[in-house]
């Protein structure tokens, strides 16, 4: 790697972790909004992380290492991920940007979690890891057929070259849209969105996702919000990199990448807008509905990787 | 035989006769121990063969070598334990002998020279793994499971002998075979190697004759499982290669596809099984079948190669099958030895009355961690390489293989991502449930402490999960092949797809850091509080979630495959109200011992009746058949043929 390349991609890498928490915010503010009441502002997801930094940690009398390990080790392999792959901005692909790295990273984030969630010995704890572990269990093998979809439209081998391919329009287009679909309902599921789980609930027994991190408080939970963020941007940048290509940073440099990290921020709003839309119409399903749905992203998947060695 | 091989073989057959005359603890220490450095020992020989290998058996030789001298130097340290703690008990000895003659005759099956040394070799390793799995008899599920072992076991040999029948070879070397499998007729050889398939997979475990499995490994002790789940089943798959491909050379491209859908098949089934067990060491025997069903599809995926004679393809399978067989014997053997500590120390097998194991025993429960998240492919960990190339070996195939059967790979790859999503639930539910939270029962009256010896070992079993890429990075690099080795495009892949391990690894680091530093570097502290319970006053360790309720949505949502009879037993005399008196349990009906070794077990039952009629005790009656029998033959050499 280059000194040009690192620098382009330090500022890139730099604007990504930054502007993660945006979505999250933008959708609970449209949500607020169209419900009709004032709330906080798209900006709270930074407020609430600066106060849990502040706070003390606290863990349950079972709880041993891996309930504190876990929060850390699972932030680190997401943040691994949203900067592995060029989808949200145009700056060379780390070693990792394969379609099998990136499940397996997002699997030792689920792993690491659901272990921690067990780790309380509390009901709850048992009850979210259960649920999550069935949701993951079915949508992350999807997020790898999917990622190998868009690998096979390309022709090659790598998923960040695979990904700037696509911006060419040289892969298959019903392929593409296929893959998009069922990305776009792993993505609701594996970000414990509606309608698979609602982020907003205080009711523990619908929970499945909160449930998992009802002790955490502090620290470790100001690092758990941040992993959910930059979850939710990376899937919501996959979802968009079928269509629109990411800006480059480089170019005229100081401008140019004032230019592109702004489209990247404005990308993300429309996502979050999107999604506090979607989330506002959508209610919840019951829990053992959704698995029908996620065999439904596992076939339309599949069904998109074979669109794609056949139609390359 | 070769000299490199010596030296490990004298001292295996050395620490095997210091044990049998052993009746001292002293002694049997001193056997283990033997048996140990016998185990390392093999590693010369094994990186011997590497280095040497100019074709694919010699290869896999090598490496399924490795993976011998790996688990067995592990399990004879652990083996240390029971030499200690099996005080004043004769049986102790019969262990401590056939542990060392097991490992010793693993190894001669790996460098066997003629087929008849194999076959002999063969025998020795199922007969003293059989003495080993029975060793604790006086329990009959045990003496059920040693029945189990040898019925199928024995399938092996048979099958792998009428293979080499039906060749009708010169002589029994290896190149005779050849010789006389390139002369037979492609009907022949098609048998051949559908025999040679059956026999392979008794060994390996592949579905349907993965039954001994689930029920040896509970009956053995933990450091004999170590060794045969971590890599005497690779043996089934070494001589797959050995006889299936290096003998019966090129065939018809269904034996790539058989072998592909018995692989898939094998790995699909023993995720989902080991998905709602609940015993931890039958759910590692199914961990076991699962990934033995994945070795055999890239054995299959290298067998299409040579059909095809695509190069790429055969170099990304080889290498992701000797990876797979390596990173698969460090991580399930550390699962076993770990597990056994833990069996030990919490007095049971059953997830459902386990937790609480990491609070006090953090070595042996890290380690467990660590190797299951090496099964299950996490990133950086050793297991991870091998799901990378299995995968990139898929994709190389669907794309090699235009129209259907790129199709058919595609969906095997579909197939290979969601058997990993079940690994990863199933272990979730191993560690989660059986080392964390806190003890789901009655603290056990005495509970064995875990020694040192096992400590270290399960530790030296996680930190090998560790730094086997970093390995697989700087060997090759130290030690480049002669120029013209066939498989410098294997290690090629090896060492690319180790350098993403060690990327990551790096990545993972540097993350974490920023992360640790931007919570003030609190991220590890904590105050100790009750945790939220809705306002009840106290918590009990028995409203944590069991095994069986981690699994449950998972097992409704494979209801149809995995058949679940659900029991609740109400005790309505009992004085409690709400849920005391209440027992429910959950039971998956195993789908092959219904739906083929039930109507088996029932055939022969009605077989042997019928016979029983025949012997009536009457000399008489025995005449009679033996005269009718004798006119029958008169009549045949006769008349007949």
């Amino acid at each position: 790697m280059t000194p040009d390349a690192l620098a382009i991609g330090a500022v890139g890498w730099t604007a990504l972790l930054g502007l993660a928490p945006l979505i999250g915010g933008v959708a609970s503010w449209t949500k607020i909004r169209l419900s009709g009441r004032t709330g906080p502002g798209p900006l709270q997801p930074y407020r609430l992380l600066a106060k849990l930094l502040r706070k003390e940690g606290i863990a349950p009398e079972a709880a041993s290492s891996i309930y504190l390990l876990g929060p850390l080790v699972a932030t680190a392999a997401v943040a691994l991920m949203l900067v592995g792959i060029p989808v949200g901005l145009k700056y060379p692909a780390l070693p990792w940007s394969d379609a099998v790295a990136i499940t397996y990273l997002l699997m030792l984030a689920t792993f690491l979690t659901v272990l921690a969630a067990l780790d309380t010995g509390t009901t709850f704890g048992g009850l979210g890891a259960s649920r999550e572990t069935m949701l993951a269990a079915l949508a992350e093998p999807t997020l790898m057929v999917v990622l190998l979809g868009v690998v096979a439209t390309s022709g090659t081998v790598d998923l960040g070259t695979a990904l700037l391919k696509i911006e060419a329009g040289g892969a298959a287009a019903l392929s593409r849209w296929v893959i998009a679909a069922s990305l776009l309902l792993i993505g609701l599921a594996e970000n414990a969105r509606l309608p698979f789980d609602n982020p907003t609930s205080h009711l523990e027994l619908t929970m499945v996702h909160e449930a998992m991190v009802l002790e955490y408080s502090g620290p470790q939970l100001a690092l758990i919000h941040y992993q959910s963020a930059a979850k939710l941007t990376l899937f919501w940048l996959l979802v968009l990199a079928m269509f629109f290509p990411p800006a480059p940073v480089g170019g005229l440099l100081l401008l140019g990448g004032l230019m592109s990290i702004g489209a990247l921020a404005l990308k993300l709003i429309a996502g979050g807008l999107l999604l506090g839309l979607v989330e506002t119409i959508l209610i919840k399903v019951r829990i053992f509905r959704a698995p029908d749905l996620l065999s439904m992203a596992f076939v339309l998947a599949l069904f998109g990787l074979m669109l794609g060695l056949v139609g390359r | 035989m070769r000299v490199v091989f010596i030296v490990p073989l004298i001292l295996l057959c050395f620490s095997a006769a210091v044990g049998l005359s052993g009746m001292k603890p002293g002694m049997r220490k001193a056997s283990a121990v033997l048996a140990g450095i016998g185990a390392l020992s093999l590693g010369w020989p094994a990186l011997w063969l590497l280095a040497n290998a100019s074709t694919l058996g010699d290869l896999m030789r090598g490496v399924v070598l490795l993976a011998i001298c790996v688990s067995s130097t592990l399990a004879a340290f652990h083996g240390l334990t029971y030499a200690i703690h099996w005080d004043h008990r004769p049986r102790a000895a019969v262990m401590a002998a056939s542990f060392p003659v097991f490992v010793a005759s693993m190894m001669m099956v790996v460098q066997a020279s003629d087929f008849v040394v194999f076959l002999v070799a063969w025998e020795i390793m199922t007969i003293t793994s059989a003495l080993l799995v029975g060793i604790d008899h006086e329990e009959p599920a045990n003496r059920e499971a040693v029945g189990w072992y040898l019925a199928i076991g024995h399938l092996s040999p048979a099958s792998f002998v009428l293979a080499v029948a039906l060749l009708a070879p010169a002589s029994f070397s290896w190149p005779a075979l050849a010789a006389a499998a390139s002369s037979a007729t492609p009907l022949v050889r098609d048998v051949s190697f559908g025999v040679v398939l059956i026999g392979a997979s008794a060994k390996a475990g592949l579905v349907p004759l993965h039954s001994w499995l689930p029920r040896a490994h509970p009956a053995a002790p933990s450091h004999v499982s170590a060794v045969m789940s971590g890599s005497m089943v690779t043996l089934g798959a070494l001589a797959f290669i050995i006889l299936g491909t290096q003998t019966l050379g090129l065939g018809s491209a269904w034996w790539g596809w058989a072998t592909v859908v018995l692989g898939i098949a094998s790995a699909l089934t023993g995720a989902l099984y080991a998905l709602v067990i609940g015993d931890l060491k039958r759910l590692l025997a199914y961990s076991t079948v699962e990934n033995m069903g994945l070795l055999f599809l890239e054995i299959g995926l290298v067998i299409l190669a040579n059909r095809y004679g695509l190069g790429d393809l055969k170099s990304l399978a080889v290498a992701a099958a000797c990876v797979h067989i390596i990173s698969h014997a460090l991580a399930k053997s550390t699962l076993f030895l770990s597990a056994g500590s833990i069996i030990h120390h919490t007095g049971t097998r059953l997830l459902n009355r386990m937790g609480g194991v990491l609070k006090q025993n953090p070595a042996v429960s890290w380690s467990f961690i660590v190797a299951a998240g090496s099964i299950i492919a996490l990133p950086p960990l050793a297991g991870f390489t091998g799901e990378w190339l299995l995968v990139r070996a898929l994709m190389q195939a669907a794309a090699s293989f235009r129209g259907l059967s790129g199709l058919a790979i595609a969906s095997v790859l579909g197939l290979v991502a969601l058997t990993g999503g079940f690994a990863m639930a199933a272990y979730a539910k191993a560690a989660g449930i059986g080392l964390l939270g806190s003890l789901r029962k009655e603290a056990p009256a005495h509970t064995t402490p875990v020694g040192r010896a096992e400590r270290m070992v399960a530790l030296a079993g996680a930190s090998l999960v560790f730094v086997a890429p970093a390995v697989a990075a700087v060997l090759p690099r130290a030690f480049p092949t002669k120029p013209g080795s066939p498989y410098t495009a294997v290690i090629a892949n090896v060492v690319a797809i180790a350098d993403r391990s060690l990327y990551i690894a790096a990545g993972l680091l540097v993350l974490g850091g920023l992360a640790w530093v931007a919570t003030g570097r609190r991220a590890f502290s904590a105050r100790v509080a009750d945790p939220w319970v809705c306002g009840l006053s106290s918590t009990t360790s028995r409203m944590q979630y069991t095994a069986d309720s981690f699994s449950q949505p998972l097992a409704r949502v494979f209801a149809a495959v995995l058949r679940p009879s659900i029991n609740i037993d109400v005790d309505l005399h009992s004085a409690s109200k709400g849920a005391g008196g209440r027992a429910y349990e959950r039971r998956s009906s195993l789908f092959f011992d219904r739906a083929l070794y039930n109507p088996i077990f029932w055939m022969v039952a009605l077989l042997s009746k019928a016979v029983k009629r025949l012997h009536n005790g009457s000399v008489a009656t025995y005449a009679t058949w033996l005269m009718l029998s004798t006119l029958a033959l008169m009549a045949y050499g006769r008349w007949g043929g």
